[in-house]
């Protein structure tokens, strides 16, 4: 008669189960751990370069106008928060709680994409807004009373407006789509594992 | 102190847990990948395991969050075919025997993935509590439904047997 009990006689038979070392397992949590604080170190030195060229540009040019220091503030500012909202959200991917209850986990992920919802589209707005604000008062007076030609003018004027619009319109688009469905992929998959475990 | 540790709970619990992966996906080495993964969490959270529950089941816990969080929602796997007749398995020779136990896998694999996790954890003989903790359901709740993905998994099993 064929029954689970012969299932379970298959599966106590002894195997043979290839297992790799504890060490390799731990070198590769370090490694892991490395790659992580090594990826930190890159973000804070493009924070840094960033926040050094506008203070090379700050202390080279004598700007007359005050609309100068205020746009390059705000493209400081700008570099900043954004660095912070993204570096905090790759901790948080990364500090993803597994020991905790497959449903735990599910809401853990919720949260995320609701807070990766919310930086991608009303955050990137704003992001989005007060960079072309500070670009418009940095412009002033390195642009409109700059003396060189009307047709330069323009012309650097088209190009930062089409690289602008490609900028948000098409690779920002594109990476927050990719970026959301991923984690939606996840969590409807959870969701579904989940109510599987539900009678 | 974190290094003895864990050698000995790896040593003690990395079988078991391969096992339960290779239930949840039917290739090897993308069960050592997950259960690598699962140990990988272990160590980078033994420091903060409080021992409120067995480190067994914290430890099937975070190996049941690894593989569910490797699901791929456009991966679609071809349907899989149970090839060989089964015998009873006291009478099987190794070879014989390893190529059952893959057709076992199989098996499990046409079975839903929350009831591939907790048939896992039956055929590992982990106690009816420690499922039921890790997979976050009521005792009563995950009894029924091991009475009922046995009667499936016997069934998809041995209805194939005179392919």
């Amino acid at each position: 008669m064929n029954t689970f009990d012969d299932i379970e006689a298959l599966w106590k038979k002894p195997r043979q189960l290839q297992l790799p070392d504890a060490a390799d397992i731990i070198k590769k949590a370090s490694r892991e751990k490395n790659k992580l604080a090594n990826k930190i170190l890159v973000q804070v030195i493009c924070l840094m370069l960033a926040i050094a060229s506008m203070l090379i540009v700050l202390f080279t040019i004598d700007f007359k106008y005050a609309t100068s220091y205020a746009g390059l503030a705000l493209m400081s500012a700008c570099v900043i928060v954004f660095s912070i909202i993204r570096f905090r959200q790759t901790q948080h991917l990364r500090n993803m709680d597994f020991s905790q209850s497959p449903s735990a986990l599910l809401q853990q992920f919720e949260r995320f994409y609701s807070h990766q919802k919310y930086v991608n589209t009303t955050g990137v707005m704003w992001y989005t807004i007060v960079l072309n604000l500070a670009f418009a008062f940095y412009f002033y007076e390195t642009l409109v009373l700059a003396p060189m030609l009307m047709f330069w003018k323009i012309i650097f004027l088209v190009v930062y407006v089409i690289w602008m619009l490609i900028a948000t319109l098409w690779l920002g688009k594109r990476s927050v789509r990719k970026e959301h469905g991923r984690t939606t992929a996840i969590i409807e998959k959870l969701k579904q594992v989940q109510s599987g475990f539900e009678l | 102190m974190k290094h003895p540790a864990f050698t000995e709970i790896y040593a003690t619990h990395a079988p078991q847990v391969l096992r339960m992966c290779l239930a949840y996906t039917d290739n090897e080495a993308e069960a050592q990948d997950f259960m690598q993964e699962t140990f990988i969490n272990v160590w980078k959270n033994i420091d903060s395991f409080r021992g409120d529950a067995k480190i067994s089941t914290w430890i099937y816990r975070i190996a049941v969050n690894t593989c569910l969080s490797h699901i791929r929602a456009t991966k679609h796997k071809a349907p899989v075919e149970l090839k060989e007749t089964f015998d009873r398995a006291d009478d099987l020779s190794t070879v014989d025997r390893e190529q059952h136990l893959q057709q076992l896998h199989r098996a499990i694999q046409k079975l839903p993935e929350a009831d591939r996790l907790i048939i896992s954890m039956v055929l590992e003989e982990i106690p009816y509590e420690e499922i039921a903790d890790a997979v976050n359901i009521s005792e009563g709740n995950l009894r029924v439904k091991i009475h009922r993905i046995k009667q499936q998994l016997t069934k998809i099993f041995f209805s194939d047997e005179h392919i």
